[in-house]
């Protein structure tokens, strides 16, 4: 069977290998067998990692929220996901081809990322827009894989975020009804996310520590396993942070990056909840509630929009928890982590370019 | 209007929530021309910053003392001469600048070149003036936003430069490549920046 499949691979190598669908022959090649090149571009890596393997370990980092949100939402995250994938792979497909160039296994990982963090109820079509826009603006016409300078992923999101305001924050289901379909009927029941929760009470003149009673009432462990309707990668805490620490030790992800994002939020957090309860909700409710997980290990670790070095990291971490602190607080938006990152990856060149110039400036000093 | 919001959440607000360049795209032309480097783009966002606050805070002076009927010396209503005046007093200023960058920074002053004196017509600074006069500002409120808005333009251009310096090394497609992909990071410049909306308000 192998065999013949390898025949197959061959054959289709030789005869369309040079010709307009080279590209697509290629990473089927590649997808199927290990590729038998050194890596040509970046993201480069100091070690022999190539980016195929770095994006595996992204990949199975992100299986226990995948397969987690699959049992708590049903098949439609499946499709979902699928839609995600060919749409935006639709869009590299073609920059492949106009380029002339290998496909990238950047797309893998983006495809995944990104719907999950959509609301379960997303109608299809915009999550293809949303991937389209974010593959296409995000990164190809940077130059694709490793040139761009924001993560694809939530610049997709940010897109739909911004342009379907009302779908994007309603289309919100109860995790656990059932496992088939409960996304695709209409009498799947919506509720308001925790952090929505506690927003709309705000703007109600509450009080947000009350908010935050009649949203959890006093079980908190109950956030860490659901946190009730939420995007669906990060609806529970405990298989985002299992996928972190896989992530985080296979060296995929940089540690700096999320212990600083939650240092701040933890030490930050607690002090302008001290200073200001009815503004700021308290740090374990900051750090559990919402995409907070799920984006310090998976999107904000993104090696390619983020800083390269480890004293530039630190600061972008840290300038991730105030910013998410900020616009949770303070601005019209109940969750501030998509922007965070995206103001941060704006920031990252200039943190690496900061880093050079005091490195180079001690070493001219002696 | 909202004449009782804090000097300092109006200079919040002009740096962050209503960018003067990521929010209503003013003072694209030199943005877009003199970010290729970091050097060249901190210069140049001083000199705004500086040009910028200067000029609102004067003109605030000239519109309320000569222009507007209610409290000028004349009585009269010059403010449909107000245009005229804002872009004489930036023009006479940014000539000052100009003066002072030569003087002390020559490689600054070469590098910059043609669009140090075009300060004069930046969108920005113009409409950070017209801006303080619609919003009926206070004072200090009018110094806080010209102070805001040069500093919101100097944040984006810095930005800016950063990302260009890095994007030297990107494969970016042929025509894409300057203007075109400038243009396009603004924009995505400015979804991220929409984050910000709500935190506070310039009324």
């Amino acid at each position: 069977m192998m065999y013949v499949l390898r025949k197959l691979m061959d054959r289709m190598l030789q005869a369309y290998g040079k010709g307009p669908f080279g590209p697509i022959v290629e990473a089927l090649d590649f997808f199927l067998y290990s590729p038998d090149k050194t890596p040509e571009g970046p993201p480069y890596i100091r070690d022999g990692v190539d980016a195929k393997r770095f994006m595996s370990w992204a990949i199975i980092g992100l299986f226990p929220a995948f397969f987690g949100s699959v049992y708590f939402f049903g098949p439609r995250v499946l499709l979902v996901v699928l839609v995600s994938y060919v749409a935006g792979g639709l869009v590299e497909v073609m920059f492949s081809i106009l380029r002339k160039e290998p496909i990238a296994e950047g797309l893998l990982v983006t495809g995944l990322i990104f719907p999950l963090t959509l609301p379960v109820g997303t109608p299809l079509w915009m999550v293809a827009s949303g991937a389209i826009f974010g593959v296409f603006f995000g990164k190809e016409v940077f130059g694709g894989t490793g040139h761009n300078i924001m993560n694809p992923a939530l610049v997709g999101r940010a897109f739909l975020f911004l342009s379907f305001p009302k779908a994007m924050s309603s289309g919100w289901v109860l995790p656990g009804q059932g496992a088939l379909g409960a996304g695709l009927s209409h009498d799947a029941t919506t509720g308001a996310t925790p952090l929505l929760a506690v927003k709309l009470a705000q703007s109600a003149g509450q009080s947000v520590t009350v908010a935050i009673k009649e949203v959890v009432g006093t079980d908190w462990l109950q956030l860490l396993w659901t946190k009730g309707p939420d995007a669906f990668g990060a609806t529970s805490a405990i298989l985002v942070v299992i996928g972190g620490l896989i992530v985080i030790f296979s060296r995929v992800a940089n540690w700096r990056i999320p212990v600083s994002i939650f240092g701040t939020i933890i030490v930050l957090g607690w002090v302008l909840h001290t200073l200001a309860p009815s503004t700021f909700m308290p740090p374990h409710y900051q750090l559990l509630a919402g995409g907070l997980l799920y984006g310090a290990f998976f999107m904000a670790t993104d090696p390619v929009s983020g800083p390269v070095y480890n004293r530039a990291r630190w600061a972008y971490g840290i300038g991730i928890g105030i910013l998410i602190l900020l616009i949770r607080g303070l601005s019209g938006y109940p969750e501030g982590v998509m922007f965070s990152i995206l103001i941060m990856n704006l920031v990252a060149p200039l943190l690496d370019h900061a880093h050079r110039s005091i490195t180079s400036r001690r070493f001219q000093h002696g | 209007m909202a004449p009782q919001i804090h000097w300092m959440l109006v200079l919040f607000a002009a740096i962050f929530t209503n960018n003067i360049l990521l929010a209503y795209f003013l003072g694209m032309c030199s943005f877009l021309a003199v970010s290729k480097t970091l050097k060249t783009a901190y210069g140049l966002g001083l000199a705004v910053t500086f040009v910028t606050t200067a000029t609102a805070i004067i003109n605030y002076g000239i519109y309320y003392f000569f222009l507007n009927a209610s409290t000028s010396i004349f009585g009269v209503d010059l403010t449909f001469i107000q245009y005229i005046i804002f872009i004489a007093v930036i023009a006479a200023f940014v000539q000052l600048v100009e003066m002072v960058i030569d003087k002390y920074s020559p490689t600054l002053y070469m590098a910059l070149g043609i669009f140090l004196p075009l300060i004069t017509v930046n969108c920005a600074i113009l409409g950070t003036s017209v801006f303080m006069v619609i919003r009926k500002y206070t004072f200090i409120q009018a110094a806080g936003y010209g102070l805001g808005s040069g500093l919101g333009w100097f944040l984006a251009i810095v930005l800016i430069a950063g990302i260009r310096q890095q994007l030297r090394f990107a494969n970016i497609p042929e025509p894409l490549k300057g203007v075109g992909i400038t243009m396009i990071v603004t924009g995505l410049m400015a979804m991220a920046f929409l984050g910000f909306a709500g935190v506070a308000n310039l009324g």
